[in-house]
C-alpha cells in the first residue's frame, strides 16, 4: 500500500494541549457563573431561579440541535424527543414506581433509540424537506400521545415525584446547572474530535465526503441520535420540574424555539445554544413588564438580531474587535 | 358520501389558494415562507377588523387583506430577505429569517387582536340540497371565490408578462436578470402575491369557522403537508397536494376523531417522503 | 490479476443506454485512460468505477473483490478513490483542514476513543496532521494551507481536489477530466502531478476529454463513443486507429495530439 511518507516535519502545535486551553477559557466562567454567581444572585428569588432553571434544561435540548445543525440539517423534531422523555420518566416513576435517577438515562435512551430507527431514513432528506419533515415529526408525536389518551391511555402523567435527594428549588437549579455544563464539555469534546472534522465536512459536501471514505449514512445518524438523546433526558427533567407532562408540553414552536436558540446564539459555537437559550429566555421574561406589548418587541427583537448578527449573537465578539 | 366529497372540495379550493401562494414564493425567491399561516391568520383578523369592528361590506375586508398582507409580503422581502439573500453565508439563514417572521407577525397579531377566536356571520345565508349533500350557500360563495381566484393566478403566471417574468425567474435566476428583467421588483411582486394570495384565503376561512392569532403555525403545516405531497416549487404540485390533503381530510374527520386523522396524515406522509422525496410531481434532486 | 477488471458495464437510464458493455482491465502501476467524444458516457462510466451509481448489468472488480452495488465510502475504503469535476472541495475549511478530515480512513482509534482522547487518538492527530501537511507540500499547495478553500484561486483548488483524494490513501486513483479547462502551461503542471503521484506507487485511471495530454502520460487508453467500447491500446496504436480517428471527426484537429 502506498504509505505517505512523512519526511519535512511540519511544525504543528498538539492540538489537544491548545484545545484544553480554549476550552477552560470558556468553560471556567461558564462554571462560575451557573455554580456560583447564579445561586449567589437568584438565591432568594424563587421565580427567576425557576427561570434559569427552565433555561438550563432548554439549552441542553438545544446543545443537540446545535449537533444536527453541525451536519447541515434543520431540525425541527427536538420537541418531540423532549415530550417522548418527559413521558419516559413520566410513566416510568409513577406507573414502575422507578427512581428518577434510574428513569432520567432510559429517557434519553429511549429517545435515542426512537431518534436512531427514524432518523436513519429521514436524514437522506436536506435543507426545507428535512426541516418540513422534522416539523411534521414533532406533531406527528404529539398527536400520538393525544390519541393514547383519547383511547382511555394515558394522555397525561401527573403527580411525577420530585428526584430523590433533590429537596429544594435550588437544589433542581444545581442539578440542571450540572446537567448542562456536563452536556457542553461532551458536545465542546465531539466537536473538537475528529468526529466534529466529519461532521464538518458532511455539512459542506456529502458527496466528497463519501468519497473519501466516510460513511455519511451513519454519522449523520450519529449526530441526529445524540440530539435526541439530549432531548430526550432535557424533557425528562423537565417533566419532573414541572412534576406533569401534557401532549402540548412540547409542540411545534417549541421544537422551532430550540432551533431559533442555536441559530441565534452563533452555530459556529458550542457555546451558541447556550447564549442563545439563556438571552432569549431572559429577554422574554423582561419583557412580560411591558405586559400586552411583549410579544411584539420580542418579535421584532429576534428580527433585529436575525438582521444585524447574521452569526449570531456570539459573533458581537467578532465585531467589536475581539479575539477568536 | 355526497357530503363528504362536497366538503372535501371546499376544503381543497381553500387549501389550493395557501399552496399557491407558498409555491409561488418558493419557486421564486427560494424561500420556505414559514409565516405563510401567519399571513393566512392575519388576513382573517382584518377581515374580522373591517366587518365587525368597522362596520364595512365583506368585499371591502376581503380586498384589504389582500392588500394588507401583500403589502406586509412585499415589506418582508424588500427589507428583510434580499438583504439577509445577499449577506449570508449559510443556506439555512433565509428558512430561519422565514421563521423570524412567522413569530414577528403572530406576536403582532397577538399584541393588536389579542388571543381570542374572532369569527363573522357567513356573508349569504341558505343551503342548497346537491344529492344528499348540504351545502351552505356561504361556503359554496367561498368554494366559488376560490377557484375564480386560482384560475385568475393560473390565468396570470401563464400568459401576463410579469407573471412570465416570475416565471423565468424561478427557473434561472441568473439568465432571468441577463434577459434584462427587473429580477428585484418581480421577486417583490411575487412575494406579495404569494402572501396576498394567504391573506385571502384568511379572509374567506374567517366565514366558515373563525381565525385566531395562534392558528399560523397549524395553517403553515398544512401547507408544507400539500407542497411535500405535490413537491415543492411546482404549481401542479401545490394543486394537487391541496386536492389531496382536502379531500383526505374530509373522509378522515368523517371516519375517524379529528387527530387520529392528522396522526395517520403524518404518518403516511414520512412514509411517502421516504419512497419519493421530491413529492409527486417534483423533479429528483440532490 | 489485474488491479482493476471491468466486466461487461452496462448502465441505462430509462430506455436510454449511456454505457453499453464496456470491459477493460488496468494493471498495478498503470496510468490508464478513458477517453471518448463529449456525450460518450465517460461520466457514467466514472460513477460506476467509482460505485457513485449500480450497474444495469456487469460489474467491476477491485483486486479481485468485486466493487459493483458497495457503498461509495466502502468502496473508498478499498483504495478506490474517485477526484469530482471542477472544484469539489470543503469550502469553509483551511486547505489543511480539508486533507487532514479526508485522512479518516487513516483511523486507528474506534469513535469512542477519539471522544474520550485517547493517547492513542492523539498520536494519531499529530501523524495525520504531518501527512496532510506534506500531501500539500507534495502538490505544490503548502505556501496556502492555511487559507481557507473558499478564498483560493480557482487554479489551486483542482490540486486540493487531488490532496483530498491523496489523502485518503487511494490504490487507484479516478481523476475526473483533471485537465478540463486548463491552459497549456497548467495541462503541463497537472501531468507531472499526475506521474508523481503514480511514482508514489498509485494506480491512476482518469477520464479525460483533452486528447493532447493523455496521449503523452497515458501507458493504456480505452476509447468509447455513445456508450461502447470503440478501441483500447497504447497511445500510438490509438493516434493511428481508424475507428478513433472517425469517432473524433468533426472535432478539432489538434485533440487528436497531433
Amino acid at each position: 500500500m502506498a504509505q505517505i511518507d512523512t519526511s519535512p516535519p511540519a511544525v504543528v502545535q498538539p492540538p489537544a494541549r491548545s484545545g484544553a486551553g480554549r476550552f477552560l477559557l470558556v468553560f471556567a466562567p461558564l462554571a462560575a457563573l451557573l455554580l456560583i454567581g447564579v445561586p449567589l444572585f437568584l438565591g432568594g428569588m424563587p421565580y427567576w431561579l425557576n427561570v434559569v432553571t427552565n433555561a438550563c434544561l432548554l439549552s441542553f435540548g438545544s446543545l443537540g440541535v446545535w449537533l444536527t445543525f453541525s451536519i447541515g440539517r434543520v431540525n425541527i423534531a427536538q420537541g418531540a424527543f423532549a415530550l417522548i422523555g418527559g413521558y419516559t420518566v413520566g410513566l416510568l416513576t409513577t406507573a414502575l414506581g422507578l427512581s428518577f435517577w434510574v428513569a432520567l438515562p432510559l429517557a434519553g435512551l429511549f429517545a435515542a433509540v426512537i431518534g436512531f430507527v427514524i432518523g436513519w431514513p429521514l436524514l437522506r432528506l436536506r435543507g426545507i424537506y428535512f426541516a418540513m419533515v422534522t416539523l411534521s415529526l414533532t406533531e406527528a408525536v404529539r398527536l400520538v400521545f393525544l390519541n393514547i389518551g383519547n383511547l382511555g391511555g394515558a394522555g397525561s402523567v401527573t403527580n411525577i415525584p420530585t428526584p430523590p435527594g433533590i429537596a429544594s428549588p435550588m437544589d433542581f437549579y444545581l442539578f440542571a446547572a450540572v446537567l448542562l455544563l456536563v452536556g457542553y464539555a461532551g458536545i465542546w469534546r465531539l466537536q473538537e474530535s475528529r468526529i466534529g472534522g466529519v461532521f464538518r465536512s458532511m455539512r459542506q459536501n456529502e458527496e466528497l465526503a463519501a468519497s473519501i471514505g466516510i460513511d455519511v449514512a451513519l454519522y449523520r445518524a450519529m449526530a441526529f441520535t445524540i440530539c435526541c438523546f439530549m432531548g430526550g433526558i432535557a424533557g425528562g427533567a423537565f417533566a419532573s420540574l414541572q412534576q406533569n407532562v401534557y401532549p402540548q408540553t412540547y409542540t411545534v414552536s417549541d421544537s422551532i424555539n430550540f432551533m431559533l436558540y442555536c441559530f441565534l446564539g452563533g452555530l459556529e459555537f458550542v457555546l451558541g445554544p447556550i447564549v442563545g437559550t439563556f438571552a432569549l429566555v431572559i429577554a422574554f421574561e423582561l419583557l412580560r413588564a411591558i405586559q400586552e406589548y411583549q410579544a411584539l418587541l420580542y418579535g421584532i427583537l429576534m428580527i433585529v438580531v436575525m438582521l444585524f448578527l447574521p452569526n449570531g449573537l456570539l459573533s458581537l465578539r467578532r465585531l467589536l474587535g475581539g479575539r477568536e | 358520501m355526497e357530503q363528504i366529497l362536497v366538503n372535501g372540495a371546499i376544503l381543497a379550493a381553500n387549501y389550493a389558494l395557501i399552496a399557491l401562494g407558498i409555491t409561488l414564493i418558493f419557486s421564486i425567491m427560494n424561500v420556505l415562507n414559514f409565516a405563510h399561516g401567519q399571513m393566512f391568520m392575519f388576513g382573517g383578523l382584518i377581515v374580522y377588523w373591517t366587518v365587525a369592528q368597522l362596520g364595512l361590506p365583506y368585499a371591502v375586508g376581503l380586498a384589504m387583506a389582500a392588500v394588507a398582507v401583500g403589502l406586509i409580503g412585499m415589506a418582508f422581502e424588500v427589507f428583510f430577505f434580499r438583504r439577509v439573500m445577499r449577506d449570508s453565508t449559510r443556506e439555512e439563514n433565509t428558512m430561519l429569517l422565514a421563521v423570524g417572521t412567522a413569530l414577528l407577525l403572530e406576536n403582532a397579531a397577538l399584541s393588536l387582536f389579542g388571543e381570542k377566536q374572532r369569527g363573522i356571520p357567513p356573508i349569504v345565508t341558505g343551503v342548497y340540497r346537491i344529492g344528499d349533500a348540504f351545502l351552505p350557500a356561504n361556503r359554496a360563495l367561498v368554494f366559488g371565490i376560490s377557484l375564480v381566484l386560482i384560475v385568475a393566478i393560473l390565468l396570470f403566471v401563464t400568459y401576463s408578462k410579469t407573471g412570465r417574468a416570475m416565471r423565468a425567474l424561478a427557473q434561472d435566476r441568473t439568465a432571468t436578470l441577463l434577459m434584462g428583467v427587473d429580477t428585484a421588483r418581480i421577486s417583490t411582486l411575487g412575494f406579495g402575491l404569494g402572501a396576498a394570495l394567504a391573506g385571502i384565503a384568511g379572509g374567506l376561512l374567517i366565514t366558515v369557522s373563525g381565525v385566531n392569532a395562534g392558528i399560523g403555525t397549524a395553517i403553515s403545516t398544512k401547507a408544507f403537508i400539500m407542497i411535500m405531497i405535490g413537491g415543492a416549487g411546482v404549481v401542479s404540485g401545490a394543486l394537487l397536494g391541496a386536492v389531496a390533503l382536502g379531500f383526505i381530510e374530509a373522509f378522515g374527520y368523517a371516519y375517524l376523531p379529528g387527530s387520529l386523522t392528522y396522526l395517520m396524515i403524518f404518518v403516511a406522509l414520512i412514509l411517502f417522503l421516504l419512497i419519493r422525496p421530491q413529492g409527486i410531481m417534483g423533479k429528483p434532486w440532490g | 490479476m489485474s488491479l482493476l477488471e471491468v466486466e461487461g458495464l452496462t448502465k441505462q437510464f430509462g430506455g436510454l443506454t449511456a454505457v453499453n458493455d464496456v470491459s477493460f482491465v488496468v494493471e498495478q502501476g498503470q496510468i490508464c485512460s478513458v477517453i471518448g467524444p463529449n456525450g460518450a458516457g465517460k461520466s457514467t462510466l466514472f460513477k460506476l468505477i467509482s460505485s457513485f451509481l449500480a450497474p444495469t448489468a456487469g460489474r467491476v472488480r477491485f483486486d479481485g473483490r468485486q466493487v459493483s452495488g458497495l457503498k461509495p465510502h466502502r468502496v473508498a475504503r478499498m483504495g478506490v478513490v474517485r477526484t469530482f469535476q471542477e472544484t469539489t472541495v470543503f469550502k469553509e475549511m483551511t486547505a489543511l483542514e480539508n486533507v487532514v478530515v479526508a485522512h479518516q480512513l487513516g483511523l486507528t482509534a474506534g469513535p469512542f476513543g477519539i471522544f474520550a482522547g485517547s493517547r492513542r487518538a492523539r498520536a494519531d492527530t499529530l501523524r495525520i496532521r504531518d501527512s496532510a501537511a506534506e500531501i500539500l507540500d507534495y502538490l505544490g499547495l503548502g505556501h496556502v494551507k492555511d487559507e481557507t478553500a473558499v478564498n483560493l484561486p480557482h487554479g489551486y483548488l483542482r490540486g486540493l481536489g487531488i490532496a483530498i483524494a491523496m489523502a485518503a490513501r487511494p490504490r487507484l486513483l479516478l481523476l475526473d477530466e483533471p485537465f478540463a479547462g486548463m491552459n497549456p502551461d497548467e495541462t503541463d503542471r497537472a501531468m507531472e502531478m499526475v506521474q508523481g503521484i503514480r511514482a508514489r506507487g498509485i494506480t491512476v485511471l482518469l477520464v479525460e476529454h483533452d486528447m493532447r495530454a493523455v496521449m503523452r502520460i497515458s501507458d493504456w487508453i480505452v476509447v468509447i463513443s455513445f456508450g461502447s467500447k470503440i478501441a483500447e491500446g497504447k497511445p500510438e496504436a490509438i493516434r493511428a486507429d481508424e475507428a478513433v480517428i472517425a469517432a473524433y471527426l468533426g472535432e478539432d484537429d489538434a485533440e487528436l495530439g497531433h
